[in-house]
């Protein structure tokens, strides 16, 4: 990966490939997560992708993408720690495949910046009616979060186990918070943003160095910079001595577990690759621990797997079960991280485990935006190592540095979201 | 001396091996430079084959038995699990079941021989016993659990429920907890014995891997397989549809709705289906693509948002569109679906927009193509139909506004739409 520096806080990042059909490249705006400023930055995409001068409507955007061989524009708003990304991604056809031979990206390029920098304003804001509009599209999303049982539980674990921090603040705000939003607000905190915030441009295809830095450099080209603002998650520290216990009712067919533990290793710290093992050897693939006892083993669930949130410093572990099982399935799961921390792992799970994580990462190589969101998240979470220096990291682990990790990971809540159905929903 | 017959699309720079091996399997290999192998290995047996005619008997097995045993064939006779054998060379495997097919696959950046010599030996030997089926029972009622709290699958399976009087796509992939009470050690072995029949199957390897290595790891793992026997047995399907609508109510934060359109030309497969599933797409994105006046408009007045979704399912035995989203408003939504395919009917399609579809299809068609995992999946699915995803760029390139405008007058009639609705407790 080649990374230059574009301008202040601004930096492009490129990925030389021949082996795919479409060039990709994503727009990362990066800022703080901060209960303020969330909902702007979640709206704020929502409405550009609206419409802009050159292409006043969603149907003019289409289009034109759809003429530029169906390039693929899209948003995403996402999280990581306590670290807000706004992102813009494009996916479009190599010149060789196209009839006419012609070299989409200067005009997928150009269009990008006319959506991105020159929006339509009315009176020296956005337009309100797609504020309007799109402020009532994000509250339907943040409510939609209820339609996904398990991402609802996960939210709410990780709310009860980081109240009143950033990292409580959901990656689109909140519902009263989008309510205060307007055209002039929106377009100050837009102002603001560009001139504020990391940008982080990545770019994987076949192009010429030089080719693409001069297009991306017209693509931020005008934008007025200030000074960078920091970007940094607080690691997270425990409020308790205990374990918090929280049930929740609904009325579903299946029971939700999520278990949240303090896992004390972040993404920053050098020996990382240790807990990435950990968490790969304690619950991802089917010979994890988790899968083998908990669905194997007990055949308690379909799923049981452990998830951690490497920016924060916190570990989840999330399975279905059913409501009268709960107790089992949380002796198991605690039983299996006990395990860990007595050394029971075999060589043959050890082995296993770092087949198993080396060969996720290098099959990154192949998707040119799973690659790019890789080597993000790892900028912001402050450590630039690159895939093949993980992945040497990863081989080196030893039992006792995993046992280690097991024993740094303590269990803080339990959150259930509690079935009251008994047999599914019914028919009107 | 190579048994394989090289083809190559020089419009999509793409190319294939094929032969058939003397087990009866057919094999493809799809070379790209990819550092991620990926392979399938599969059988056109799906949820929608339970009731057939196998060495002179009738049988009915029960729903959701293609599913339940995907889940067992991982279990080994040496007591050893089929992903910890994968483990050891660090493959990543998975497999899935659908209405009309269960494929096995892994995908791997090292030892694909070795991983590949894993999915064929496992597959093609058997082991049940009553202790793994019960424990069996337990998770898949657990999946089954998952799915019935998952509102978009409910929707889905009730729109299919509304659609078809008779055909077994209404039933749900996994059956419930009852049906796969019923199953047993025998009955797997039934259904065992006569779809997984290596004439019936087909293997698909997508990556930096030579053909002939692919042949010989075939040699060392496959016996030549019997004549295969089995007749299918569809129920009579009328062209009405069950039910006009359908709704379920559960924990949503706003409604869900599906809208379901019947095709009645069935059977067909090969390149008349891959032709009728082009037509289709190409009137759905017409009518319901993001381009469109119907989405704009009905965006601009909140009935749907960027959720909203259209496409077309092609299957040798059925087949229907799908137009889906979230809504406030449902029933507004498919009146406004009925009075666009009335509109359009009457004043007919902007050739210059016709155009415009096709390059949008033909881009997508090529992106299939930047991950072999993609490729793999799709070219099995399109084989089992009797058709070459190859040979799918020129067949949208082919089909002609009168095709697509003929399509779309006789097809898209009220009489066989269906709409299913799921809304908040």
């Amino acid at each position: 990966m080649i990374r230059v520096q574009l301008s202040d806080g601004i930096y492009l990042n490129i990925i030389e490939t021949d082996k795919f059909k479409t060039d990709y490249f994503d727009f990362n705006m990066i800022l703080p997560l901060r209960e303020e400023t969330a909902s702007y930055a979640a709206l704020l995409p929502l409405v550009l992708k609206r419409g802009c001068s050159k292409f006043p409507n969603m149907a003019e955007i289409s289009k034109r993408f759809d003429y530029l061989y169906a390039t693929g524009f899209s948003s995403r708003v996402i999280k990581r720690g306590e670290v807000q990304i706004i992102g813009f991604t494009a996916d479009f056809l190599r010149g060789s495949l196209i009839p006419s031979g012609e070299n989409l990206a200067d005009e997928v390029f150009e269009t990008i910046h006319e959506i991105i920098f020159n929006p339509i304003t009315e009176n020296g804001g956005f337009k309100e009616e797609f504020v309007e509009s799109e402020k009532k599209n994000l509250i339907d999303t943040i409510n939609s979060l209820i339609n996904n049982k398990n991402a609802y539980a996960m939210k709410k674990c990780h709310e009860a186990m980081c109240s009143g921090e950033n990292f409580a603040v959901g990656e689109n705000g909140s519902v009263e918070n989008v309510a205060k939003i307007n055209g002039k607000n929106l377009y100050e905190f837009y102002k603001k943003l560009l001139s504020e915030c990391r940008i982080e441009l990545f770019y994987t295809g076949k192009c010429r160095t030089d080719e693409i830095v001069a297009r991306a450099k017209q693509l931020i080209g005008g934008i007025c910079r200030g000074k960078p603002a920091d970007i940094f998650t607080e690691r997270f520290v425990r409020k308790r001595s205990g374990i918090s216990e929280i049930t929740e009712e609904m009325e579903v067919a299946q029971g939700k577990l999520i278990l949240g533990f303090k896992s004390g290793h972040c993404l920053s710290d050098s020996d990382y690759s240790a807990y990435s093992l950990f968490n790969e050897l304690y619950g991802v693939s089917p010979t994890s621990k988790l899968f083998e006892n908990v669905r194997e083993k007990l055949s308690l669930c379909y799923y049981c797997r452990s998830i951690p949130e490497a920016h924060k410093g916190i570990l989840t572990v999330a399975s279905g079960i059913e409501t009268e099982n709960r107790d089992r399935a949380v002796s198991e799961i605690l039983a299996q991280l006990e395990n860990i921390k007595n050394g029971i792992i075999s060589d043959e799970e050890l082995d296993s485990a770092k087949k198993a994580l080396i060969n996720s990462y290098r099959e990154l190589y192949d998707d040119g935006a799973s690659l790019s969101l890789w080597y993000l998240s790892r900028l912001i979470g402050g450590s630039e190592k690159t895939l093949e220096e993980v992945i040497k990291e990863i081989e080196g682990v030893t039992k006792e540095e995993i046992s280690k990790c097991a024993s740094d990971t303590e269990l803080d809540t339990i959150f259930f979201l509690k079935g009251t159905l008994k047999d599914g929903g019914g028919e009107e | 001396m190579s048994s394989f017959v090289l083809k190559e699309n020089k419009l999509i720079e793409e190319k294939y091996y094929y032969t058939t091996h003397k087990s009866g399997l057919r094999i493809f290999v799809i070379p790209k430079n990819h550092g991620t192998g990926y392979a399938v290995f599969g059988t056109n047996f799906g949820s929608v084959d339970n009731h057939f005619i196998t060495e002179g008997k009738e049988v009915n097995l029960p729903d959701g038995i293609a599913h339940f045993l995907e889940h067992k064939l991982f279990e080994n006779e040496d007591g050893i699990d089929t992903f910890k054998k994968y483990a050891e060379y660090g493959a990543s495997a998975n497999a899935y079941t659908s209405s009309d097919k269960t494929v096995y696959l892994f995908s791997a950046t090292e030892n694909i021989k070795e991983s590949l010599g894993v999915l064929l030996d496992f597959v093609t030997h058997p082991y049940f016993t009553d202790e793994t089926v019960a424990k069996e029972q337990g998770i898949i009622g657990q999946e089954i659990r998952m799915y019935d709290d998952n509102p978009g699958w409910r929707l889905y399976f009730n729109m299919l429920t509304a659609l078809y009087h008779n055909h077994p796509a209404r039933i749900d992939t996994a059956g419930t907890v009852e049906t796969i009470a019923k199953i047993t050690p025998e009955i797997l072995y039934t259904a065992y014995n006569t779809f997984y029949n290596l004439r019936n199957m087909a293997l698909c390897v997508c990556g930096n891997i030579d053909p002939e290595e692919v042949l010989k790891v075939c040699d060392a793992h496959l016996n030549e397989a019997a004549h295969a026997d089995v007749k299918r047995i569809f129920p009579d399907e009328p062209d009405t549809v069950f039910q006009r609508e359908i709704s379920q109510k559960l924990s949503v934060s706003m409604p869900l709705f599906s809208i379901g359109i019947k095709d009645t030309h069935q059977p067909s497969e090969g390149s008349e289906l891959a032709r009728k599933q082009a037509e289709y797409e190409i009137i759905l994105e017409l009518l319901f693509g993001k381009a469109s006046g119907f989405y704009t408009r009905l965006y601009e007045n909140g009935l749907i948002n960027t959720a909203f979704s259209s496409g077309y399912e092609a299957h040798t035995n059925f087949g229907f569109c799908e137009i889906s989203g979230y809504s406030k408003d449902p029933d507004a939504v498919y009146a406004e679906v009925l009075s666009e395919i009335k509109k359009y009917k009457s004043q007919g399609f902007d050739p210059q927009d016709f155009e415009r579809i096709k390059r949008v299809l033909y881009a997508s068609c090529l992106r299939v193509f930047n991950s072999t995992e993609d490729i793999a999946n799709d070219f099995i699915s399109y084989i089992f139909r009797g058709f070459n995803m190859f040979d799918y760029p020129q067949i949208i390139s082919d089909v002609s506004l009168e095709d697509v405008t003929k399509r779309f007058r006789s097809d898209f009639i009220e009489e066989r739409m269906v709409l299913s609705k799921v809304l908040p407790i």
